[in-house]
């Protein structure tokens, strides 16, 4: 009969594959796509300046558009926020179906 | 000793069956799961808005029914979005493009509407611009969990 620090073994190697597995470069991911964001953003607003000042927008315009960009920063932002959730939960799913199918494994083999 | 045997097996799996509803209890799904209709609704009203926004170097005037059909896309996307339990991220995206004062989808109507016509350069700016915004939206709705906690 298996012992209880069997099964505890069995789950903790498991465990660590698939948190790295749900988790492992999201960070990453995440720094680097924002950082892309921001260039991206950097060269929109040199762009429009250079527009106002040639007459292609108008002032109203240009406020529409840097307030465009702000606006797509926050989308930006929640978006990210909903990938880091559904990541949880996905590591979360992950994580009942391991103990559920270690148990299973471990004590009735 | 087979009594004790016994015993210890018993008590092993009701750790495990104890350690399970931990988890399963704690696990509470935190984001809505991804949704179909949801996703057509969001990749649909992109495409309408884009097709409208491009329109925005002509007469206002000439076109208020086309926004008046985007507009009520849009609203019944919205409602449908809010109306999904656990889907706060994505309501709050599209409070953003429907924000009339804001510099999404609905602050480019009122600005359109005020302003009769709008600039070329503009308008080719401002379609990229909320074509971006509603990726944002579409990308987080097919990046939503598959299956719900347990499947």
């Amino acid at each position: 009969m298996a012992s209880y620090d069997d099964f505890l073994k069995n789950f903790e190697t498991a465990a660590e594959a698939l948190i790295k597995k749900d988790y492992g470069d999201f960070a990453s991911q995440a720094k680097s796509d924002v950082d892309s964001f921001m260039q991206g953003a950097k060269t929109d607003l040199q762009n429009w300046t250079k527009m106002l000042v040639q007459g292609g927008v108008s002032k109203e315009e240009f406020e529409s558009l840097v307030q465009g960009d702000s606006d797509l920063l926050e989308l930006h932002m929640l978006k990210q926020s909903g990938l880091a959730a559904a990541r949880a939960d996905t590591l979360k799913n992950d994580l009942i179906n391991l103990t559920v199918s270690t148990a299973i494994n471990t004590f009735l083999p | 000793m087979a009594l004790l045997r016994r015993l210890n097996s018993v008590s092993m799996t009701a750790t495990a069956i104890v350690l399970c509803s931990i988890i399963a209890i704690t696990g509470c799904s935190t984001i809505a799961l991804y949704n179909q209709k949801a996703y057509e609704l969001e990749t649909s009203v992109k495409a309408e808005a884009l097709i409208v926004v491009a329109m925005g170097t002509e007469q206002f005037s000439s076109h208020v029914a086309d926004v008046k059909a985007l507009k009520l896309d849009t609203e019944k996307a919205y409602e449908y979005a809010k109306g999904i339990p656990k889907n706060e991220i994505s309501t709050k995206q599209w409070e953003i493009i429907l924000n009339p004062k804001g510099g999404s989808l609905y602050g480019f109507l009122t600005l359109w509407e005020k302003n009769g016509k709008l600039s070329k350069e503009f308008v080719a700016e401002k379609d990229k611009q909320i074509g971006k915004q509603f990726d944002q939206i579409i990308e987080l709705e097919e990046n939503k969990p598959k299956t719900g906690l347990g499947g």
